[in-house]
């Protein structure tokens, strides 16, 4: 090994551990992005109801039995719920999944146009964040460490 | 890992969460049935015949009217809604809007069946 090469061999590992711990972020940033798309449309359903019922298709509304306002408001509530939870971490995979079979039904919903394309990727999100778990900056994971939730 | 049974509990609690979040966005709603668009099953008697004149009429964002196939549409209340953005709407104002409507849109369920809840009238040619 010559002079030069030793001299490159610390500075590569110095990248890797970098890149390393970028890489740790990414399901965090995943995650809290995701979320906040998911908070935001929750919200919008709550605040602005009848701005929605038009996405409600005729047989969702006579499926359910119930008005298509509501079920926007309950879209609505889920959404929040269960957007707060993935933003804090809490219940991560069992939160993604949700949102990833909600987030499918939307897609099949809304059809081959841009709306569904948008929503078929969140889907996706949404099931690498369920196959990812719990990232270092969870609640699960503070959870874990002191055995509050097993 | 956690348990099933915390799994279960959690579900739980936010199924109770979510239906009261419903509920009371249900009754502190704002929004009545009678709100600028119709519901969906409340859709309008389309008796009454409209010529491409008295549908140019309404060609602004204040009243916008357009004709789509056989139909007269009212449009108004959707500009905002339109989840392709309020441009594609604005321009469909006072016009005959049907090569732009089968372009964009043409055989998918959706758009179709927004449109028919829209409908206040025929297209008469004279």
């Amino acid at each position: 090994m010559d002079e030069g090469t030793e001299e490159k061999m610390p500075a590569r590992n110095a990248y890797s551990l970098a890149v390393a711990g970028e890489r740790s972020f990414a399901p965090v940033v995943l995650r809290i992005g995701l979320s906040l798309v998911i908070l935001w449309f929750g919200v919008q359903e709550l605040l602005y109801t009848s701005s929605w019922v038009k996405m409600i298709p005729d047989w969702a509304a006579s499926l359910s039995g119930l008005r298509a306002e509501t079920l926007v408001q309950f879209n609505g509530a889920f959404e929040i719920v269960f957007g707060l939870c993935l933003l804090l971490g809490f219940f991560t995979r069992v939160v993604s999944f949700f949102l990833a079979l909600h987030m499918f039904l939307i897609t099949f919903v809304v059809g081959y146009n841009a709306i569904g394309i948008r929503d078929f990727g969140l889907s996706m999100a949404a099931i690498s964040s369920f196959l990812y778990g719990v990232d270092s900056w969870s609640l699960d994971k503070f959870l874990e460490k002191r055995n509050i939730i097993s | 890992m956690k348990s099933v049974k915390s799994i279960v509990t959690f579900l739980i609690i936010t199924f109770i969460l979510i239906l009261s979040i419903t509920l009371i966005a249900h009754y502190s709603s704002n929004d009545s049935i009678s709100s600028t668009i119709p519901l969906v099953s409340a859709t309008p008697e389309t008796t009454q015949n409209y010529t491409l004149a008295q549908v140019a009429t309404h060609k602004d964002t204040t009243s916008c009217w357009t004709v789509i196939r056989t139909g007269v549409y009212d449009l108004t209340a959707w500009i905002n809604q339109h989840p392709g953005g309020k441009e594609s709407i604005i321009g469909l104002c006072g016009k005959d809007g049907t090569a732009f409507f089968e372009a964009q849109h043409g055989g998918q369920g959706n758009p179709e069946a927004t449109l028919k809840k829209l409908k206040i009238g025929n297209y008469k040619v004279n």
